[in-house]
Order: C-alpha cells, then structure tokens, then sequence
C-alpha cells in the first residue's frame, strides 16, 4: 500500500467532499480500504439517462495516479461505450502507453493530473454523446445508430427497473 | 502517516478565499501535495522530484503538457522549493488567524494582527502581500495593499535577525513521514507520534472525513511548539539556505540507468552491494530496489537544496519497499496498533519478570500474556514427536500449562 496514492485518494475525497460538482457522489466504500469507491452519477438531462442515478465502482491501482483506476457500472447500464460486465470504455481511463482502440488522442487519455472528479465528468459526458467509433458494447452501438427510439426506450425502460418501478 | 491532510479548499471559507489560488499553485500536480524538492521542466511545468522521476520511468512525457520529457532535462528550483518551505511552515498559522478573523471580524483585524505578533508571525505576512498584490489586480481587497511593502522588507529583515546558526540534521519520521531534527525525533517526536496515532486510530478516520480541517484547527496552542515540524523549521531561515545554495559540498555524480537485462545475479549484487544496498529477494526485486535507489539518490543530491545523507536515503528506500510490498498490505494504523500492544506488552512482561522470583508471580497473567506462544511451541514439539500412542499427547495436554512455565 502506497503511501502517495493514500496521500492523494484522501486529497481527493477531501476535495470532493468540500466542493463537488452537481451530479456526482463519490467516496471510500469502506474507512479500512481506500482504494475501492462508490460512486453514484446522475444521468445527464436531455439525454435518454434523464432522471437515473447510476451506481458504480472505482478501482484504484497501488501505483496510483500513475495508473489510472477502473471504473465499472454496476449494475451495467446499455451504452455504446460500456461492456456488458459494466466496465466503462473512455480513453480517459487508459493510461497512455496501451491504446487498444489505436485512434485515441494523446490529451484525451489518463496523466496523473487527471482526477476522480474529471473522470466521473468525463464519463457524464459520455453517456450524453456516446462514441460509437470505438464501442464496447457493439450491440448497443448498433441499436443506438440504426435505431435511436427504440434505444431510448430500452434504456428508459432500465432505468424505470433500476429505481423499483 | 500524517492524515490531517490539507487542500486548497481550507481557505475558501477565511477571510482570503483568493489564498486557495496560491495554495493550489504550490502543489504538485502528480501528488496534490505542497511540492517537496520542485523540479522545472523544459515546458515550464513543476513537479516534485520524486514525483516526476518516478513517473517518467512510465511514460517519458510532461503530464501537463503530453510534450517529449527525460528526466535528465529536469532543472531544480531552488527558490521555488524555499518560497514553498516558508509557505508550509506558516500555511497552518496563517490559516488559524484567518479563520480566526474571520469570526471576529472580516478584512480588517489582518492589519491589526500583522502589527501585533511582529516577531512570530512576520512570515505570514510576507506571504500575504505575495496574495495582497493578486488582490490589486481582482480589485476586491484594497485596504490591506498599504502595510505590504514595509512589512514584507521587514519580514525579511526580521527573518535574518531571527536566524539560528544551528543548522540541523532532518530526518523522516517513520509514521507520520515528517522531517524533525534528529534530536527531536528520537527525544520527544517518536513518542508523540505513536500515541497520537493509537489514540486517534479509531475514530481516525471518521474524524478527517466530515471535517477535515478540524485537527488543524482544533491546537491553537500546539502550533507553536514543535509538533508539526512547522515550529522546529521556523528556526531555519529559508531565505540563509536559498543564497547559501550555491555551497555544493554535499553534491554526489547522478546514480545512472543501469540496463540490466544483460547483466547476471552476481553483477546485479555487486552493484547493489557498491552502494551499501541489501541483497536480498528475487532478481526482479533486486532490479526495483535500484530504480527506485537511483530515484531518490538522484532526486536527493542532484535536485534537493540540502540532500540528506545516504544511510537516510536507504531507510526512505526500505520504507518503500515495505509499503510496496504486496504481502504487506496491512493497514498501516494496524501495525501501528500492533507496535503499541507489543510496547504495552513489553511494559508488563518486565513487570512480571521482576516478580518472577518472588511469590507475588502472576503466573496467569503469565500463562495468558504467553499462550499463543505456547500453542506454537507445543505445535512445533508435537510434530517433531514421530507418531505415538493418543495417551502420551493426553498427558501432555494436561501437563502443557504448568509445565510451560517453567520452561519460559
């Protein structure tokens, strides 16, 4: 367990806690283990994830922030840009030595300046404009390019699931 | 480990807001901390040494700017890395009488408060109107420009007067991973640490979460005695050490990239023994352990105003080597807890020794203090012992308490 990443998770719960912007929650799922967090994000208004409030977990590597942690939705949620374990697809997320995609930008991708609150930005802003170039999850690319109501649907009708109704 | 951590958000809620700027600007962007040992860039970027080195032996660019980046272009700062130290060792002072001002009342009494503790406080202000002259430029805070100029003269005036000849070995504490002088480390400092952090190790954390800067402010008292390190550094002059910086005697050649795909186990030794460094683990390991050497070596004698001496670099060495360690991912107040019960242990295992001959011998106590040990010795005994009737191990078991100890 390193002390930097310690050092620099609490700096950024601290940071979140005081100020955070609207639409997220963010902090240690337990007080012995500082490396997995919960997160909640609300979905974008104006897009089909209106009015859902989307669970995820935040994985932190010991090296941290020279890695970048992983995020995964769960329950997973259907987006372009999301796997179906839930695991989310942003070049945000991927350090910049791996490009597995090979068209994502240099600027676009994980430095240790990044933080936990840019990355739960950057992936409200995912959910507002998928990237259906280099998708995750090909099916709901398909049906988010050919398609759109009945994607709109289908995720209207997940998120309706997802709050008891 | 110090958990009282500080952000630039401490100051949004005093007199100054606009001081979170500055504060943010000292920091580094790798580990959000005040920079330690700033470095410059060929971009014009700053991190701290350790920082920046560690992370170009990753990805060999700036993390700010994504440009082209080799760790032999890095440039120290020295006056960076002392308008830094002379921040942190007022930052929590300054960041008391702000709040303090700020529940009597605003703007003004910062005035009144410079006048009033002219010798302790002398750097705050010196502080100040670096953030009093921002101020100018967002026209917001106009009454405090006037007292700037002569007392930032003055704090410099005063800070030569104020200096101490004594010019004190740092050494890190182990638990917290602050620099005392060495005297004051092992005298008082170590103890402190130890029983601050047993005492807080439980509430610890849900303490620094909802109000984090509550432990900063809650020891109005204590920031003047050498607890924090803040105190014992004031005694340095940061601006003695910045001119005297030029005084290259403790300067060593930089620690180079070894490729040691092609060399063998005995090579990579040899290397390792050259500079004192211990020999064990897996090749693998090895090889870490002298990256991470060449980090902080050169981090030290090529970038640090004053680098400390070897035999502190190989204990910051192995502290990271144990935190690095995946098999020791123990939470860290738990060893702590775990070093205090040992000590506590100690305390009463002399105790009992020294009854021990008489009749007042706590044999329980002694028995209970001992049992896992006991359990462990037996475990070991019965093994040893090549397979025998069920009696015999009976009999033991009955024997076990009384006859151990006598043993012990």
């Amino acid at each position: 367990m390193s002390k930097t990443a310690q050092k620099r998770l609490l700096k950024e719960l601290q940071q979140l806690m005081k100020d955070s912007s609207t639409g997220i929650v963010a902090g240690p799922r337990s007080e012995n283990d500082l490396f997995v967090w919960d997160c909640l994000i609300q979905g974008p208004p104006d897009t089909p994830y209106e009015g859902g409030i989307f669970n995820a977990i935040l994985e932190f590597p010991k090296d941290y922030p020279l890695s970048p942690p992983k995020l995964t939705f769960t329950p997973s949620i259907l987006h372009p840009n999301i796997y179906h374990n839930g695991e989310v697809c942003i070049s945000i997320l991927h350090s910049p030595g791996d490009d597995p995609n090979m068209y994502e930008l240099a600027e676009e991708r994980w430095s240790p300046v990044q933080s936990v609150e840019k990355i739960l930005l950057s992936v409200m802003s995912m959910l507002s404009e998928p990237n259906v170039e280099s998708g995750a999850n090909v099916d709901a690319c398909i049906l988010w390019r050919d398609n759109r109501p009945e994607f709109e649907l289908q995720v209207k009708r997940s998120i309706l699931h997802s709050l008891g109704f | 480990m110090d958990y009282s951590v500080s952000d630039p958000t401490d100051f949004s809620h005093t007199s100054i807001p606009q001081l979170s700027q500055l504060d943010t600007l000292v920091r580094c962007h790798i580990c959000k901390d005040l920079l330690k040992i700033p470095v410059l860039t060929p971009c014009s970027h700053t991190f701290c040494s350790l920082c920046i080195r560690e992370y170009l032996t990753r990805e060999p660019k700036c993390p700010l700017c994504l440009n082209e980046l080799r760790e032999s272009s890095l440039r120290s700062e020295f006056l960076v890395s002392e308008i830094i130290e002379s921040y942190r060792s007022v930052r929590d002072a300054l960041l008391e009488s702000l709040m303090k001002n700020q529940h009597n009342d605003n703007g003004e009494s910062l005035i009144e408060l410079t006048d009033d503790d002219n010798d302790d406080d002398l750097e705050i202000v010196g502080t100040n109107s670096r953030e009093v002259n921002k101020d100018k430029n967002e026209n917001s805070v106009g009454k405090i420009t006037k007292p700037s100029t002569s007392s930032g003269v003055n704090s410099l005036l005063s800070s030569q007067r104020n200096k101490s000849n004594t010019k004190e070995q740092l050494a890190q504490c182990p638990i917290c991973s602050g620099f005392y002088p060495i005297q004051a480390l092992e005298r008082t400092h170590l103890d402190e640490c130890l029983t601050m952090q047993t005492l807080d190790a439980n509430d610890n954390i849900k303490k620094r979460r909802p109000t984090p800067p509550i432990p900063q402010i809650k020891s109005p008292k204590s920031s003047s005695k050498p607890k924090r390190g803040a105190g014992t550094k004031d005694d340095v002059s940061h601006v003695d050490k910045y001119l005297s910086s030029f005084n290259t005697d403790q300067r060593r050649e930089r620690l180079p990239k070894i490729n040691f795909a092609s060399m063998n186990l005995s090579q990579i030794k040899q290397k390792l023994m050259s500079l004192n460094l211990p020999t064990y683990g897996s090749r693998q390991n090895m090889i870490t352990r002298y990256n991470h050497y060449e980090i902080l070596w050169n981090s030290n004698f090529c970038d640090a105003i004053e680098p400390v001496d070897e035999s502190e670099l190989r204990r910051q060495l192995t502290s990271w080597e144990a935190s690095h360690n995946p098999s020791n991912s123990n939470n860290s107040t738990n060893i702590i807890s775990k070093m205090m019960r040992r000590a506590n242990q100690g305390n009463s295992y002399q105790k009992l020794l020294a009854d021990f001959k008489n009749d007042n011998f706590q044999r329980k106590s002694w028995i209970h203090m001992f049992r896992k040990d006991f359990k462990n010795l037996l475990k070991e005994a019965k093994r040893s012992i090549p397979r025998s009737p069920k009696t015999i191990d009976n009999v033991e078991n009955q024997i076990t308490a009384p006859e151990n100890t006598e043993k012990a």
